[in-house]
This record gives C-alpha cells, structure tokens and sequence, in this order.
C-alpha cells in the first residue's frame, strides 16, 4: 500500500504530537532509558580505559634492553647480532639515548616542560627494543639476556602484563554481559512505559481500527514514539557521559600526571555511535512488541 | 463475493455462540436471515440481550460467526481474511452511541484522523473534511473540542467522520442514546436526508417514537432471533402493527410534535468521489 509523501509526515506528526501530550510518560521513559545508557556507558569507559592503559604499560611481547653507558659501536653491534641470533626474539631495534629522550618527551604529558629542564643532556641510556615470541620459560630466557655483556638493566613487563591481560579480559568479559542485561532491562522498562502509554490512548487506536486503519498505519505513530524516545535519551546520555569525562580527567590529571585517560576526542565518537544505536534500537523494538497486544480490534 | 448478489447486506441462517471463561456458551444469534438492499433504511430494534450488538459486531467483522454466511459490500464474511477487514470497514460509516470522538483532538482533526489512518491523500482530506462538517452545520466548531461541544453537535461530528469517506452503508448504534430528546429528533432527521441521497442505512434504537415519526423497514430481534421483518412505511400498516413493535408500555411516549425537527435547513447532497457535488443549489463552503 502507498503512503502518500503527506501522509507519512503526518503520521511522524501524529507520533511527535503524542509525546508531547503524554509528557509525563515520556519523561519516565526518558529518564529510564538515560540511566541505563549512563551504566552502559560507564562499563563501557572503564574498559577501554584500561585497555588502553594496558597498552601503555607494555605488551607481553616486548622487552627493552638497557646497555650500560660508554659501549663502543662495535660493541653495540655485537650485541645485536647476539639479539638477533636468538630463536625468542625478532625484531631487534636500537634505541638511542638521545632517541629515548624524545619518546619519553612525547609519551609523557607536559613531558617538554618537565624534563626540558635537562637540556640536551639525556639522562637515559642507551637500549634495544626487542619483541619477543611466547616462550615456555619467560624469566629464565629474561635471565640469559641479562647475561650479555654489555646489558646493564631489562625491563619485561611480561609477568605483570599476563596478569593485567587476565584483567582486560575478564572487564571484558564483565562489559559485555553487562551491556547485554542492561539493554534488556532497558528494553522491557521502556516497553512497559510505551505499553502504559498505548494503555491510555486505547481509545483512539480502537477507532482507528474500527474506521478500517490497518495494522502499520496503527503501528507508525507508536514505533515514531519509541525512536524518537530512544534518541532524545542517547543525547542525554551522551550530554552528561560528555561532561563527566571531561571533568574527571581533569581532576585526575591534576592529582598525577600518571593517570592519563583517554582523551575525549578519541573515544566520543564511539560513545555517540553506541548510545545512538542502542536508543534507536531500544525504542524501536519495545514499540513494536508492546503494540501487538492492542492491535487485535 | 457471493455472485450476482444484488443487496448490500445479506446473512443467511447466521449463528452466533460466545464462548466465555466459564465455558458457558452463549447463543447471541440464533439462524438469522436477512436482506438488505442497497439504499434501503432499516431499524433494528429489540430489548436489551437480543443480539443487536452482535448483530452490528459480526457486520464489522469484530466478530466472527459461528455458522452461516453474511454478504455486506460485497465482502464474504465467513472466508475473509485478517488482512481484509480494513478494507471492508472503510466502506460502512459507523456511528455510536458515545460518540467515540477522540477528546484531545479537535473536531476538523477528528474526521480527518478517520481520512488519514485510512490512507488517504492530504489534498482529498483538506477538501472532504470542511465539506462533511459543513453538511452537518458544523464550520463553526471545526476548531472546537468535543467537551465544547453539546450531545447533538457531538453526533453530528461522529456523524461527518462516517459520512466523510462517502460510505456505502451508514450504521448507527444507539445514536440517539446520549442525546436529549429534540437533538434526537435532529440527529433522525439527518440520517433521513442521508439516506434519501442513496446512502443504506441501519439504525439501531431503543427509541420507538422514531419509528411513529418516520416509518421504515423494522426489524426486531428477541433472544438472538428475528421476530418481526416489515416495512412500516408502506401505508396499509396501521397503528395497531406499529403498535407490535413495541414490548412495552413504558416504550409508549407522548405523542412527538409534528414539526418538531431542527430548523437547520441542511440539504445534503451526496457527495462525488472528486468531491464536488452535482446539483446542488448551495454553495459548498
């Protein structure tokens, strides 16, 4: 059957103007459907926070090699090629003192001002970065590197990043059968209100039946609703997670420049695709499966 | 679609039983049979239990009949589909006793909600709806709200959303009941013009001083069964058989004034699918 261009605007008209009218309603379904996306989104932070923050400390995979000071280039190379002939470890890079200095710059925030005070003197030493594949014994191959001549000091995270790794799976793990619940609550909390909401305005949908409306003509104006609902709260959701984040990675970053968050930037647009996504789809399928009921005229 | 069928309703040794909770069945109609030509105006009368709500129920397919066959606008009730039913609803007009006028809505809105969630272009509801509240006198409280409005001038809003899809076939039941007695009057008056343009009429009362005023086909049902099936307008029919139709004393009202109908000089034309009308004297607002 062909909606006229006019009549579907209408019927978009139709659900806005119900909205409205059952203000009281949909502020309760708002207020639902915000505070489970404010959870979801929340879990959701959290875990990609540490996420990334594991990132930061270092991956199973990487060791770095720090050589004691005055080596000569010959015993650099040495050194090398000793990497580079063990079975454990590909991808051997040399790292200069100076290059060090620059990535701690760069990596750290405020770095420029903190360790500008030292000039161009680099108080780091030399090193290699080393990547390693998974072996059967991590700490004795850790001990045969720190052998080499040469090698003053080795740091592998690889035990703690195991642990952290377990961690970032399990909140992983956590998020996601949250998300999950939740968005079920979520939908059956704002089924009922749209269910309440068809409750009260029975009366028209029965005439609407009885004037020989079918089925989808019924439906439209209430599937409008529930997307409509489910948008104006992912932006509310999306309004107050905005502010909140930014806030507390201020107030977390003056307390120590070691808590570094992700920024805003980067993990907003996520943010606005998930909530936007599960508000549509919220409030589209609570719509549709409250409105059966109320159709058998 | 019964072949060659001429009238506009037809049932045939139609059955009705209910089945509630309690399984206790419940025969509401009992092998009814009827005729109804296209056209015709037809009182349905019998006290209350009788069977003329479901009578009106299975026409609109809110129900479904037990047994026989039913024929109306040519839509085969016993075999119609689900998906059907729209469709044949969108040619009977219905009137009811409440009204059934959405309160949130204005009047103009109300007979146009029946125009639009039945799919209709907005150009063709921008110029039925103005004409069906003209044809009921009611321009002047397009932008009103039912509870602004009196019983009768409420009928008369229900009455344009019927009439505003130009139906076949106009059922009204228990149109009169909210309304006091010269609006009813009015309201009668109005189905009178309606029908006189061709449009089939069914009419549904408890009122048998309509009956008295404008004589017409009466159909009486008791206990799910037709009792009585004539046409009252034809002159041999006496008082005496008019008198039958009623099942009490109490039904026997004072004498109704002669000219007691509204003044409103409505002149209803039947209104063409364009939307203009063909030889009308008046100028349709």
């Amino acid at each position: 059957m062909l909606l006229g261009k006019g009549n579907f605007l209408g019927l978009i008209k139709d659900g806005l103007r119900n909205i409205w009218l059952n203000s009281l309603m949909s502020l309760a379904s708002v207020g639902v459907l915000t505070a489970c996306l404010l959870l979801v989104g929340s879990a959701f932070l959290v875990y990609f926070n540490i996420e990334s923050g594991l990132e930061q400390v270092g991956s199973l995979g990487e060791i770095k090699i720090f050589l004691n000071d005055g080596l000569s280039e010959t015993e650099h190379t040495t050194i090398e090629n000793t990497l580079k002939g063990l079975p454990e470890i590909y991808d051997v890079q040399f790292i200069s003192k100076d290059q060090g200095m620059e990535d701690l710059i760069n990596n750290t925030p405020d770095g420029d001002i903190l360790f500008g005070m030292f000039g161009n003197d680099s108080f780091l030493p030399d090193s290699f970065l080393v990547k390693v594949k998974k072996s059967e014994d991590y700490n004795a191959m850790v001990e045969r590197l720190s052998q080499i001549i040469g090698v003053d000091e080795i740091a592998a995270n690889g035990a703690i990043a195991n642990t952290l790794t377990r961690i970032s799976r399990s909140v992983a793990l956590f998020g996601s059968i949250t998300v999950g619940v939740l968005l079920v609550i979520s939908i059956f909390i704002l089924s009922n209100a749209v269910k309440l909401a068809m409750f009260s305005r029975r009366k028209e949908i029965g005439i609407m039946k009885l004037v020989g409306a079918t089925n989808s003509f019924v439906r439209i104006p209430f599937f409008v609703e529930g997307v409509i609902l489910g948008f104006i709260s992912a932006i509310f959701a999306f309004a107050i997670v905005w502010v909140g984040y930014v806030n507390i990675t201020g107030y977390l970053a003056d307390l120590s420049f070691l808590f570094v968050m992700v920024d805003w930037k980067v993990i907003a647009p996520i943010i606005a695709l998930l909530f936007g996504g599960m508000g549509f789809f919220a409030g589209a399928f609570s719509s549709l499966i409250s409105i059966k009921k109320y159709l058998k005229v | 679609m019964f072949p060659g069928v001429s009238a506009i309703i037809e049932f045939k040794q139609v059955g009705k039983i209910y089945e509630n909770a309690t399984t206790k069945k419940s025969e509401a109609l009992k092998d009814i049979s009827l005729k109804i030509e296209d056209g015709e105006f037809v009182y349905v009368i019998g006290p209350n239990g009788s069977g003329k709500s479901t009578l009106v129920k299975l026409l609109l397919c809110e129900e479904r009949l037990t047994s026989g066959e039913i024929s109306v606008n040519g839509y085969d009730l016993a075999h119609i589909k689900q998906s059907q039913i729209p469709h044949l609803r969108r040619t009977i007009g219905m009137v009811f006793q409440d009204f059934r006028l959405i309160d949130n809505m204005t009047i103009y809105d109300n007979v146009a909600f029946a125009l639009r969630v039945t799919g209709r272009p907005v150009r063709e509801i921008r110029k039925r709806v103005p004409y069906a509240l003209d044809l009921m006198g009611l321009n002047s409280k397009a932008r009103c709200y039912p509870s602004e409005l009196s019983g009768g001038e409420q009928q008369r809003a229900g009455l344009a959303r019927a009439l505003a899809g130009n139906p076949q076939l106009i059922i009204a039941d228990e149109p009169t009941g909210n309304i006091d007695p010269r609006a009813s009057y009015e309201i009668l008056d109005i189905f009178d013009r309606i029908n006189r343009t061709g449009t089939t009429v069914i009419l549904i009362t408890h009122q048998r001083e309509f009956i008295r005023k404008m004589p017409r086909r009466v159909v009486m049902l008791e206990e799910g069964r037709i009792v009585f099936d004539e046409d009252l307008s034809i002159p041999d029919y006496s008082e005496s058989t008019i008198a039958q139709t009623s099942d009490s004393p109490a039904d026997e009202q004072e004498p109704f004034a002669e000219n007691s109908i509204g003044n409103d000089e409505i002149e209803i034309e039947k209104m063409q699918d364009d939307g203009f009308v063909v030889g009308s004297d008046e100028d349709p607002v």
